[in-house]
């Protein structure tokens, strides 16, 4: 399901830089983390076979960013304790949480009533947002 | 999905990744890699211009092969890299790591000098 998902995610990014508050390079860097988010679900939340539940994807086309929500009901996962890799080292693994802080402005992770979700928002580009507000959301 | 399409030549293995080489396909790259390390093909250029994504498992893979093949005197060089992978390269440093060429002849030569 994630390629697809992905591919969906994509289809929207370039709808963003076909408004021009999108750059190609923030489409990359958004459908990257999102990836890394997915993985993080199916790697760790539901990483027990016994555990097993299901993954929803909000995308979220906000009139001053796009925001990426994961929600599953598995495992909490402690994002805040996660070790930052040591890129010098060329590590094999604990690069997800990093790639997605890098690639968004902001990301947040959340338990409440039996979910977890994962918000993972991005900023339109500056400069061109005050050209696209005719195209994105009106107004 | 991933296709992985290798050629020899002059001795370099060429791997051609073409589709997405992520947590679900990176498995599939690393037992092939399994095979080249036991055949002592350990001199190895990815083509990347037809990979259109790539997580950090599939970077994992990777640079587990770059690692394994530099204790045999071997190397990984990238080639074509454009996009999404070239992304990710950059934000963790691999394009400091590996030689990266813009062509596959330009990579296989440099195994020759």
């Amino acid at each position: 399901m994630r390629p697809a998902v992905s591919a969906f995610l994509s289809v929207i990014c370039r709808e963003l830089e076909s408004a021009r508050v999108f750059t190609t390079q923030m489409t990359h860097q958004a459908v990257s983390a999102f990836t890394e988010g997915y993985n993080n679900v199916v790697e760790h939340a539901y990483s027990e076979s016994a555990n097993k539940g299901d993954i929803s994807v909000e995308i979220i086309v906000n009139h001053d960013f796009l925001e990426i929500v994961l929600s599953d009901s598995g495992r909490t996962f402690d994002i805040e304790n996660v070790p930052q890799p040591d890129l010098d080292a060329l590590p094999e693994g604990g690069m997800g949480i990093f790639i997605m802080k890098q690639f968004m402005d902001s990301v947040t992770y959340s338990h409440r009533e039996g979910y977890n979700q994962l918000r993972m928002r991005k900023a339109y580009t500056k400069e061109k947002v005050a050209d696209a507000q005719n195209q994105i959301g009106g107004s | 999905m991933l296709k992985i399409k290798l050629e020899e030549v002059d001795n370099v293995t060429v791997g051609y990744l073409s589709g997405n080489l992520d947590a679900s396909t990176a498995p599939e790259l690393k037992s092939q890699i399994e095979k080249l390390v036991d055949e002592r093909k350990v001199d190895v250029v990815f083509n990347l211009s037809d990979l259109e994504l790539i997580d950090s498992s599939g970077v994992g893979a990777i640079v587990s092969l770059f690692k394994r093949v530099r204790t045999l005197q071997g190397d990984v060089k990238i080639a074509e890299i454009t996009g999404q992978p070239a992304e990710i390269f950059k934000l963790l440093r691999l394009d400091k790591a590996f030689q990266i060429f813009s062509t596959t002849e330009e990579a296989i030569s440099k195994f020759r000098s």
